[in-house]
């Protein structure tokens, strides 16, 4: 590992664990408002270098903080007593603007609290910031922006990777103890892979949708970025669990994630399907550095199994039907009537379409567009109904495959992070960038991106993750293996050196 | 496709009320060619004996109890309208096929 050079500077308590920072904090050794001042001083450091804030609140942040100082020793026990965390700009917050990265609700201040952010606070943590992304989540770079696009912490000069950007720059850099991040199609997983860090896309109804501003509602979960394992395990902790405000949100209990980290790799079946590493367009650095993890694990008591998923393949087709669907359906709410932007116009039609083509980026009329065709009359069946019954044999092929296996082991991306302007002119290209991980937003199922691994870069090493599939509701499963992963491979100790 | 796209991403933009200029429907339209093209990928696929649907998770999702709650202040969420009056939401005419 090269040695950090810029970042020897950093303040050791920023490498700590959540749990260990927390533990810090109980005893007194680190006071709230001091913890939250060394992130705020953090930010002040390396946001002219990434970017990945889209909104900072420094003073709403510190008078929280402050107030933590003064309290009772029974508030203190929140999992996450005054950890300063930074959410994805799509997680709703009250009185706290809330753009989902577009101009379309650029100046909207939400008139309720989004489950997500109440359940943080109410576990004691320190809101920090909104942070940047793909507009309304759609994009596999975070460059999808009317604003600046966040810079990869190990190389500003390339993407952070996508649609959870910001979050995942910012934890890499360590201007933020954790943040949440939702994901449709990758949008945590990726960002994580490109970043060097942990990131958690948990079951389909594991954790409430309530607050996170809706792209595709069958697939969007949102889930922790966070730098160790056992930080997103806690933090997932908080965020899990029925909520009556969605529907979709599973009245299952929550198991110990936390505990579920101390139960090791020894004995349990990896399956791996060999011929998805033949795939057109797999960086052969990246196939490499994935063949060696597969040796890690098994170094660590797994057990390799082949297993088959003969239509992962057509996932990125079925996924940008469903996704582009449901989103058409979803944006219609914007019209420029009861919130968000409003178009000068003569007649109300004219105000619709004016407000709409105002508001919305390029990439998400593409979407738009594409969601109202598969979703007319006469290409229905060829488009929609193709495409949701691939969607059912993707799952059914999971179901299968994990008969013979406890998790999966993936790559993430089949590239490292690539230049910053690279990919943004041919959308389709962009949309295969995400072969790996749209199968499991399909499936409804969780998976994690842990850092596994590093390529040679024209700057600096880059990040490559390595990914871990389980059956619906076991991120237990996800969470044993990487735990175990990370204390024996501990890549999240090297710091990016090309930032303050 | 070129046939089939023909007129294409200007019927669209129509059906979701997005204005879009001459230029912007011209590459919308390549752009959009190329991703039904891909798409159509999934014709290759043998789905004759496969359901539209996964069987659902009714049971995961209890219902919550059937109990009034207290309603949103109507003010909150008329403070967010570009335009009011009084406390209604305010538009421009309605006219044409509007």
């Amino acid at each position: 590992m090269t040695s950090p050079s810029a970042a020897d500077g950093l303040d050791p308590r920023l490498q700590l664990s959540l749990a260990e920072q927390r533990a810090q904090i109980r005893q007194g050794e680190l006071g709230p408002s001091e913890v939250t001042q060394l992130y705020l001083d953090r930010i002040a450091r390396t946001e002219p270098a990434i970017s990945a804030y889209r909104c900072r609140l420094e003073e709403r942040a510190m008078a929280h903080a402050q107030r933590l100082d003064g309290a009772a020793a029974s508030e203190r026990d929140g999992e996450l007593f005054a950890l300063p965390f930074a959410l994805k700009d799509n997680l709703v917050t009250q009185g706290v603007p809330t753009t989902a990265g577009s101009r379309m609700l650029e100046g909207w201040l939400p008139p309720y609290e989004g489950s997500q952010h109440a359940a943080l606070q109410q576990a004691g943590g320190v809101l920090l910031g909104k942070q940047a992304m793909d507009e309304f989540s759609m994009g596999s770079s975070s460059e999808n922006t009317p604003w600046i696009a966040p810079k990869n912490p190990w190389d500003p000069t390339r993407v952070t990777g996508g649609s959870s950007g910001g979050g995942a720059a910012s934890v890499a850099a360590r201007s933020c103890a954790f943040a949440l991040g939702s994901d449709t199609g990758g949008s945590i997983r990726q960002p994580a892979a490109f970043c060097g860090i942990v990131g958690l896309k948990p079951s389909y109804g594991r954790v409430s949708r309530h607050g996170l501003v809706a792209y595709a509602s069958s697939l969007d979960q949102v889930g922790p970025l966070t730098r160790r394992v056992r930080d997103a395990a806690l933090v997932l902790k908080v965020i899990a669990g029925h909520d009556p405000k969605d529907a979709t949100s599973a009245g299952l209990e929550v198991p110990d994630f936390v505990a579920a980290c101390e139960r090791g790799v020894a004995g349990r079946r990896v399956g791996v399907c060999r011929a998805a590493l033949d795939r057109e367009g797999f960086d052969p650095r990246m196939r490499a550095a994935f063949l060696e993890n597969l040796k890690e694990l098994e170094s660590l008591g797994a057990t390799l199994v082949d297993i088959e998923l003969p239509s992962a393949e057509h996932a990125v087709a079925a996924y940008y039907v469903i996704a582009a669907a449901e989103a058409s359906s979803n944006l219609a709410r914007f019209d420029g009537v009861r919130y968000g932007h409003r178009a000068q116009a003569g007649d109300l039609m004219e105000q619709y379409c004016r407000s709409r083509a105002e508001g919305f980026g390029d990439e998400v009329v593409r979407r738009i567009l594409l969601g109202t065709f598969v979703l007319r009359a006469d290409s229905y069946e060829a488009y929609y109904g193709r495409a949701l019954k691939t969607r059912t044999l993707i799952a059914q092929e999971y179901q299968t495959a994990f008969e013979r296996c406890d998790v999966i082991a993936s790559p993430v991306s089949p590239i490292p992070p690539f230049a910053l302007g690279e990919k943004t002119a041919d959308p389709l290209t962009m949309y295969l960038a995400d072969i790996f991980t749209v199968s499991i937003n399909l499936a409804g199922l969780p998976a994690i991106s842990i850092p596994s691994a590093w390529v040679d870069g024209p700057n600096a090493p880059l990040p490559v993750g390595l990914q871990l599939i389980a059956p619906r509701w076991q991120e237990e499963e996800l969470l044993a293996v990487s735990a175990a992963y990370e204390d024996a491979f501990p890549h999240h100790q090297r710091l990016p050196s090309l930032i303050g | 496709m070129n046939t089939k796209t023909e007129g294409l991403a200007e019927q669209l933009a129509r059906l979701a009320r997005i204005e879009l200029s001459d230029s912007e429907l011209e590459r919308t339209q390549t752009q959009l060619g190329s991703i039904l093209n891909y798409i159509e990928s999934l014709e290759s696929l043998d789905l004759s004996a496969v359901p539209e649907r996964l069987e659902g998770d009714v049971k995961l999702a209890p219902l919550r109890p059937d109990r009034a709650a207290a309603p949103f202040d109507p003010e909150r969420l008329l403070s967010a309208a570009p335009d009011r009056r009084g406390d209604l939401v305010s538009v421009p005419k309605v006219k044409g096929e509007g």
